[in-house]
């Protein structure tokens, strides 16, 4: 498909000139509008009337206003009354529309405006995912699922067992189907899937895919018995398989798309066999998808995934890199939903949103995940200090300042999987003490370890308070000097994965993006030396890259990394529910008490997402976000009440 | 007259080579790389997918090899080569995007005149009436208030107020009257500040003429104020003019980059934007090459359109 303007929705000769008289604006917006146009003609009365004549003397600026503040004052009651009546008459139209939504059910068609706000790298689910929106809509993927229930539903797969600890047998929903453009609209079968996680492990060595290798790597071989029947086999038992293959990266390719384009779908698009396929993709990032009409039944998966009506006919996606454009759009109507930097929006824009026209505030738990990384090397060999700076950072007053009031104590473990501490254990192991901290850094020679003073990333598009705030609370109470150093993404990226003993920074926040699915490698593998921790520079001598670093630098940071992969590892196999969480719990107090080198930072409570009010059935948080799994795109009972 | 324009032509290219090669050397040694932004952002920090990556994009060339093979490219084929993160071939999105960038160009060059002279000339014929401080003040605050700041209000207040976009999203010709307004108002809110200081000059290029002894004979010959102004004040003290609108050309390239972005226009600016963010090298240095290009034509143009307009100017 080659890239075109998008087509619109309506017929040039009608739809084009009457959207200039269709639009319907209402009385409490004409009202606000006018009395800020009647303001601002106002000022410019005060400062542009005047004579040209210098001999009069110029009536003073200021007493126009106060007579426009009076006659304002005069008028106020009427017009207190008559917005208070507007309002009311909105409140009463909003009730009687939601109202009639609801008794005429759900409804068909019409086309979710969305927009996001970076443009993706590839359309090849096995290497990109980042802007990844499109394989959530165009892609089946063998099952979805849901962080409230924390259960696994089935998208592609209709049922499924585990007959033994390294095998997990899948049996395919009847009738399904490629889109047409992809391999003439065949159908899908086992074979396909085999297809489509073969190649995982070659796009990631070849083609450097982004895909976390923790996705693919416990996957030992497949068999497929006939065209509905997937088995899974396993190199390790691995405890999180399942909710990992609802990963939007563990797609369902069709392999003669996949081999005519070279063997990858970085162009292409169109090779699956989601709810949707792609209509079109803009010079200006506005993709436009269509209902593929050959999407599969669904006998599970209660309603998320559906065939039958009610859904939504089509989608459109503009790239919005400008954040006040973004709001403009939505607030204009020409969004249905408002994306914030990680997918929310905070909540002193939730809150100012709320109550205008035609907006809906959802809100929910969040499962975010933030940790501020030290850089290993640099602090392996001083326990007091490490100790010292945990101590410093007041955790209380973080929650209290960047999420104002609204925030619970992270820790290694998403906040909303049953493994996590409890909130009074966290706060036990993760301590406020200025005057343990300062005594700390003076035993253990801190001024003399760091002459210079410690450097943290600021990072410019995320958790700017947060950096500050933890800079501040770290000069005030060890007396030490933090250099901010502002960066952009390039920049940020670069200098997190330098290698050890190149890193320019003392700590820095990271922020998780991805949070959604997986207890045990989306917040822990910040932590594990063969995940993240291993490039903030906590090294073990099994770690991959270990033959690329000296074995003296390595030393320095395994006896505290080895442990902690250990527990990983032992947590990772343990399929009993109760001994799983005694590992992870003795995972998470051995990361909190040796200080070494991630630690948690609070996160907010909540999170909010604003949509249109004419959006219908949407998930709510945290299964809102549109990441790992089951986000709002893959929702297909939502519906829009003025289809 | 010719041999100037040669030599000037003939600098160019000297110049333009001189521009690449700051450009590539600027570009290296900012941190991060293409390969790190495809690598890391999605926070998969592996060291073999930063190798596939900058091999396959050549980052771990020689910087001379790279530098001249994409020099080479340039000059011998007029190719800029593929984007290191959009895999797009570069000529081919220059063609897409550059007309877009040059209309808002074009307009708000046309609102900077409309703005700058009428407002000088006023200025210049009210000197020292409250009229002309008005609108000093506005030429001004013109020049103060940045435009992306501007930009934002326009974007933001109107949605909030009424529920309405004063610049929808883009869209191409074959909806007219959308299409003026996608590009009328960024251009009109760069115009805003050019147009501050056009109005500057004219006004004290026409208070210059206006005190000369041409102007006294004419008003002594009994011609009315407003030939006198039209005839014998506006023409001589357009001269200035036409260095300060070369000047603009270059300007309006830069504020239309801010404007692409908040008003989401894919033109040259947006892009660049974006690649910036991305280490895209690759579409930074032909960007940066295009628009140098575009600047030395533009300002050789008015400087051949100088010596035209006033025959005292030789070269």
């Amino acid at each position: 498909m080659t890239a075109s303007y998008r087509k619109k929705g309506y017929e040039m000769a009608e739809g084009y000139w009457g959207k200039y008289w269709r639009r319907r604006v209402s009385r409490r917006r004409i009202l606000a509008g006018s009395a800020a146009a009647a303001a601002g003609a106002a000022g410019l009365v005060a400062v542009g009337c005047g004579d040209d004549d210098d001999d009069e003397e110029p009536e003073p600026a200021a007493t126009a206003a106060p007579t426009e503040a009076a006659a304002a004052t005069e008028a106020a009651p009427d017009e207190a009354a008559t917005e208070a009546a507007t309002e009311a008459a909105a409140t009463e139209a909003a009730t009687e529309a939601a109202t009639q939504a609801a008794a005429t059910g759900p409804r068909s068609g019409g086309t979710f405006k969305a927009q996001r706000a970076f443009a993706e790298t590839g359309y090849d689910p096995a290497i990109t995912i980042t802007g990844y929106q499109w394989a959530a809509v165009t892609y089946n993927h063998l099952l979805g699922y849901s962080l409230i229930e924390d259960e696994a539903w089935g998208d592609a797969a209709q049922s499924w067992e585990q007959p033994d600890p390294f095998t997990i047998v899948f049996n395919l929903e009847p009738n399904l189907r490629f889109n047409p453009e992809a391999a003439g609209g065949r159908p899908i079968t086992s074979q396909d899937i085999a297809y489509s996680y073969a190649r995982l492990p070659a796009a990631f060595t070849n083609l450097a895919s982004e895909v976390n290798p923790m996705q693919f790597s416990f996957m030992a071989g497949f068999d497929t018995p006939d065209e509905s029947t997937f088995a899974l086999n396993m190199a390790y038992p691995w405890v999180s398989a399942i909710p990992t293959l609802a990963s939007t990266s563990l797609a369902i390719v069709a392999p003669e798309v996949v081999e005519a384009n070279g063997g990858n779908l970085t162009d292409t698009v169109n090779a699956g066999g989601g709810a949707y396929m792609f209509e079109s993709r803009g010079l200006d990032g506005f993709n436009s998808y269509v209902r593929n009409p050959n999407y599969a039944g669904h006998t599970t998966a209660r309603g998320r995934f559906t065939k039958d009506p009610p859904y939504i006919d089509g989608w459109e996606d503009a790239l919005i890199t400008d954040s006040a454009t973004a709001e403009a759009r939505f607030l204009a109507g020409d969004s249905d939903i408002l994306t914030g930097v990680v997918g929310g929006i905070d909540a002193i824009k939730a809150e100012e949103l709320r109550g205008q026209d035609g907006v809906n505030i959802i809100t929910g738990p969040t499962n975010t995940h933030l940790v501020m990384a030290l850089d290993a090397l640099k602090w392996a060999r001083f326990p007091q200090l490490r100790e010292a700076l945990s101590h410093s950072i007041d955790w209380d007053g973080y929650i209290d300042i960047v999420h104002d009031g609204d925030g619970i104590r992270g820790a290694p473990v998403g906040p909303r999987f049953p493994q996590v501490l409890s909130q009074d254990e966290i706060r036990q192991l993760q301590q406020f003490d200025p005057e343990r901290a300062r005594q700390l850094w003076e035993q253990g020679g801190g001024d003399q370890v760091f002459p210079d003073g410690l450097t943290t990333l600021l990072a410019t598009f995320a958790n700017t308070r947060g950096t500050e705030f933890i800079s501040q609370s770290i000069e005030e109470n060890l007396g030490v000097e933090v250099t901010m150093m502002p960066v952009d993404l390039a920049t940020y990226v670069s200098s997190l994965t330098a290698p050890p003993g190149s890193k320019i920074w003392h700590f820095a926040l990271v922020t998780e993006n991805t949070l959604s699915t997986i207890p045990d490698y989306n917040a822990l593998t910040h932590y594990v030396p063969l995940g993240y921790g291993g490039a903030f520079g906590l090294f073990i001598h099994e770690h991959p890259q270990a033959p690329l670093i000296p074995p003296e630098v390595i030393d320095i940071t395994h006896d505290i990394g080895k442990p902690i992969q250990d527990l990983y590892n032992a947590q990772s196999v343990t399929h009993d529910p109760e001994q799983r969480t005694a590992l992870l719990h003795q995972l998470q107090r051995l990361l909190f008490t040796q200080f070494c080198c991630t630690f948690p930072v609070p996160v907010e409570a909540t999170e909010q997402h604003a949509l249109r009010t004419r959006v219908q059935n949407a998930p709510l948080p945290p299964d809102f976000r549109d990441n790992g799994s089951m986000g709002y795109r893959r929702a297909q009972n939502m519906w829009l009440s003025d289809a | 007259m010719q041999a100037y324009i040669i030599r000037r032509l003939l600098l160019v290219p000297f110049t333009l080579v001189l521009i690449s090669i700051i450009v590539f050397i600027f570009m290296r040694a900012v941190p991060g790389d293409a390969a790190d932004v495809r690598c890391g952002a999605a926070g998969n920090f592996d060291q073999q997918c930063f190798d596939v990556v900058r091999e396959e994009l050549g980052l771990n060339e020689n910087k001379f090899n790279q530098y001249f093979k994409w020099l080479g490219d340039i000059v011998l084929r007029g190719d800029f080569g593929y984007s290191l993160s959009q895999r797009a071939h570069i000529n081919e999105e220059i063609g897409k995007r550059i007309w877009n960038t040059a209309q808002i160009g074009l307009l708000s060059i046309a609102f900077t005149l409309l703005i700058g002279i009428p407002v000088g000339m006023v200025s210049a014929v009210r000197s020292g009436k409250p009229s002309d401080y008005i609108l000093r003040f506005l030429a001004v605050m013109g020049l103060s208030v940045p435009s992306f700041w501007i930009a934002t209000l326009v974007v933001i207040f109107p949605a909030v107020w009424w529920g309405v976009r004063v610049a929808p999203d883009w869209v191409g010709w074959e909806e007219p009257l959308t299409h003026l307004q996608i590009l009328a108002i960024p251009a009109f809110i760069i115009a805003l500040a050019g147009g501050g200081t056009i109005a500057r000059i004219v006004r004290s290029s026409m208070l210059e003429v206006l005190r000369s002894d041409q102007v006294r004979t004419a008003r002594a010959k009994g011609l009315r104020e407003s030939a006198v102004v039209s005839r014998h004040v506006f023409r001589p003290s357009m001269i200035a003019l036409f260095t300060i609108i070369g000047l603009q050309f270059s300007l309006v390239l830069g504020g239309s980059v801010i404007m692409e972005s908040i008003f989401n226009i894919p033109g040259m600016g947006l892009w660049v934007i974006s690649a910036v963010g991305e280490r895209d090298f690759m579409i930074i240095q032909a960007v940066v090459v295009v628009f140098a290009t575009w600047f030395l034509l533009i300002t050789l143009l008015v400087d051949i359109a100088y010596a035209w307009v006033d025959p005292r100017i030789r070269y």
